[in-house]
């Protein structure tokens, strides 16, 4: 049975292979250049700390951070890819090419049970993709923390990075890959179930990240220049520096148009702010303290992990009702 | 194997006439004509399924008939044997009377008739006399 | 199964779809060792039927037993296109564990003269349905239920794909259960017959016993006294109807000829519809 899956599967799951590969050996390759370039401008000494004076100043390591960045991001969208192409390629084909071929109605008619069947298939997609996300999101670790505050060691709460951390990145596939194979046992065809996983995919990660993932805690809402915000680099902001009346709650437009005509001097001094507190009215940011990143990794990982468990049953579901 | 030999059934699906039935009147045939004879063994229903594809159970029904009719016997797992012959002495390859009938064929042949006058006349004879 | 002699038995059998019932109140047996036609017009319900048989529906009333192990071959012969034919025999045996027969299944693929190296979607319509029937009868199964096994095949492919699965039930017994929509395809292979229209069993029995109990009468439904018309074409006492004799015909030997299966199941499935052509 285990062949059987792995015969049926074995070009998505190879294709998926290669890419792995690939992004590793990308990895690999910015990893070394830039530890080169590290070595080549003498900037060892910025990568534990860059926002010391002698950081500050330095602009070799400042034009070395700016092309970091490209590589960064070149590295953020081949690991999202990777988590949806999982889906759209393993996930969607895996039952969505038998309904359409009909070919179920073969595997179903021997003896081997349909659980089994159903559960031995979605294990023979899951778990090398799973292997995949891992291997990706951990080279990926790797690289970062050997280039410290270059690659932005310490953001890891910031969106962009955020969601490919290895627990993320196993979530995540874990979801595409589960809504792959519902789309398939729901749509019957394999074009459409892929088109629907990569929209339903894209989606949810973003709806999520965008609207969901910044209320898993109330943030902290604190004054800009309080000093354990400032020292806090792990944080993730999610508004700094907007006015709010003295109880942190939102103020609306015409208040404080008011209010900005009405106190002078530039955002932030300490004249404007005392203007502001006369007005019953304070500056204020909203912030997700770093030492979250763990409960928030665990909060969005046992979503999405529960969000595929939903669709598994749904596939079983659906695999039952075309049996009825 | 002997029976496989000698009785090649032959099946027209179109006849109209019953399978088992086509069979029935085969076997018959290769008994007048001795192609067969007592304690031969007629082809298994296997052997007549590969060769003709059809229905086993057709072929068991003819034999079953063929059975009620008092020609052959089974005997369990060696397979159906022939009981009697239906052959009379004049049909047999090597009888006068077969002689007689070449003779008068190949005197109808020499006067210029067909086939289709042949066996008109061979029927119009037939019809007054049996 | 109570009775030894019965390979399937359906009971009050029903399928609600959202349009409404794909199959209704089917009641029916078959006996083991028996190849029966399953017939009807597309629609009627065989694919259903066969499916539910096979244990891939789930009626929504009634029930179907068999008798043993049931092997099936879907509609189109579903097959897994990029494997080649040794592929096949392997899924057969790795899905199928110790009820595969693998000497068997090599003997059926070379009969059937397919190499073993070959792509299954290189394979010609009539090599795809003998490797499918192939992949059926090496589970040894007590029954086969054949979803249109002819349909789309030359007469060459037809006639060795029937060989096949008579040798089969010559040497197993196997109980087979045929669909087709082409009666003649089934002329002389089937020794049962079951028609279904729109989901109801018209007919089900014996071919030989059914063509015995019907007989086409050149006279019209006046003069058929008791007898059970089926289909009258032309009028009260002229034409040819197609009559279930129940006792002794009052009518002139001349007048009266055996049916065809075929055209048995046509007459039935035209009466059903009300059309007299």
């Amino acid at each position: 049975m285990i062949w059987l899956a792995w015969r049926q599967h074995r070009a998505a799951l190879c294709a998926l292979g290669v890419y792995v590969l690939a992004v590793v050996a990308l990895m690999v390759y910015y990893r070394s250049t830039m530890l080169a370039e590290v070595d080549a401008r003498h900037v060892w000494n910025c990568l534990p700390d860059e926002r010391t004076q002698a950081c500050l100043r330095n602009r070799s390591y400042w034009q070395l951070w700016a092309i970091s960045v490209p590589a960064a991001r070149n590295v953020f969208w081949a690991l999202a890819g990777y988590m949806v192409l999982a889906g759209v390629f393993a996930g969607a084909p895996a039952f969505g090419r038998e309904l359409e071929q009909g070919t179920h109605l073969l595997a179903l008619s021997q003896s081997v049970r349909p659980r089994r069947w159903f559960f031995v298939k979605l294990g023979m997609v899951a778990v090398p993709a799973l292997l995949g996300a891992v291997v990706l999101g951990l080279v990926r670790a790797w690289w970062v923390s050997s280039l410290g505050d270059l690659m932005g060691a310490r953001e890891r709460f910031q969106p962009g990075q955020f969601e490919v951390q290895p627990l993320t990145m196993v979530g995540y596939t874990v979801f595409a890959l589960a809504l792959g194979v519902a789309c398939g046992l729901l749509v019957r065809r394999v074009v459409p179930a892929m088109a629907l996983t990569l929209v339903g995919a894209v989606g949810v990660m973003y709806v999520v990240g965008r609207f969901l993932r910044p209320h898993y805690r109330p943030p902290v809402v604190g004054q800009f220049d309080r000093a354990e915000f400032q020292t806090d680099r792990a944080r993730w902001s999610l508004r700094q520096d907007v006015i709010v009346d003295l109880a942190g709650g939102d103020v609306d437009g015409a208040r404080r148009d008011a209010v900005l005509r009405a106190c002078d001097g530039p955002w932030g001094s300490r004249a404007f702010e005392g203007c502001l507190v006369d007005h019953g009215l304070r500056l204020a940011s909203f912030v997700h303290p770093g030492h979250r990143f763990w409960l928030f990794q665990g909060i969005e990982f046992g979503l999405f992990a529960l969000l595929a468990g939903v669709l598994v049953a749904v596939a079983v579901w659906l695999l039952r009702r075309r049996m009825s | 194997m002997e029976g496989l030999r000698l009785i090649d059934f032959r099946i027209d699906r179109r006849s109209g006439v019953a399978t088992y039935l086509q069979l029935v009147n085969q076997v018959k045939q290769a008994l007048r004509l001795g192609l067969v004879g007592p304690g031969d063994r007629l082809p298994t229903a296997k052997d007549v399924v590969a060769r003709t594809g059809i229905n086993p159970n057709t072929v068991l029904k003819a034999y079953r008939e063929l059975e009620r009719e008092g020609l052959v016997e089974p005997r369990p797992g060696l397979g159906t044997f022939v009981r009697r012959s239906l052959a009379t002495p004049g049909v047999a390859e090597d009888s006068p009377l077969r002689g007689d009938l070449l003779e008068w064929m190949d005197r109808a042949r020499q006067l210029g008739m067909g086939r289709e006058d042949v066996e008109a006349l061979f029927r119009a004879v037939l019809d007054q006399r049996f | 199964m109570s009775d030894p002699g019965v390979a399937v038995r359906a009971e009050g059998l029903g399928l609600r779809r959202r349009r409404g019932w794909a199959l209704r109140d089917c009641s029916f047996e078959l006996p083991a060792g028996s190849v029966t036609a399953l017939v009807g017009a597309n629609g009627a319900g065989k694919s259903t039927l066969l499916k539910i048989a096979a244990g891939l529906l789930r009626p929504s009333e009634g029930a179907v037993a068999t008798r043993g192990s049931v092997g099936f071959v879907a509609q189109d012969k579903p097959l897994y296109r990029g494997f080649t034919v040794a592929e096949m025999l392997r899924f057969g045996r790795v899905t199928n564990a110790e009820d595969w027969d693998d000497t068997y299944a090599r003997q059926l693929v070379g009969e059937a003269a397919l190499p073993l190296s070959a792509k299954v979607n290189r394979l010609s319509g009539g090599e795809r349905a003998r490797l499918a029937l192939v992949l059926a009868l090496a589970r040894r199964p007590d029954v086969l239920l054949l979803d249109e096994p002819l349909s789309e095949m030359d007469p060459v492919a037809r006639e060795d794909v029937l060989r096949t699965l008579m040798v089969a039930v010559a040497e197993t017994g196997v109980t087979v259960v045929l669909s087709t929509h082409v009666v003649s395809d089934l002329d002389g292979v089937c020794d049962h017959l079951l028609l279904l229209d729109r989901g109801v069993v018209q007919l089900a029995g014996e071919v030989e016993e059914l063509l015995d109990n019907h007989r086409v009468v050149l006279a019209g439904r006046g003069d058929l006294g008791d007898h059970q018309v089926i289909l009258g074409r032309g009028g009260e006492h002229r034409g040819t109807t197609l009559v279930r004799v129940t006792g002794e015909l009052d009518v002139p030997e001349e007048l009266v000829s055996a049916p065809g299966l075929e055209e048995l199941v046509i007459a039935y499935l035209r009466a059903n519809r009300g059309v007299a052509a």
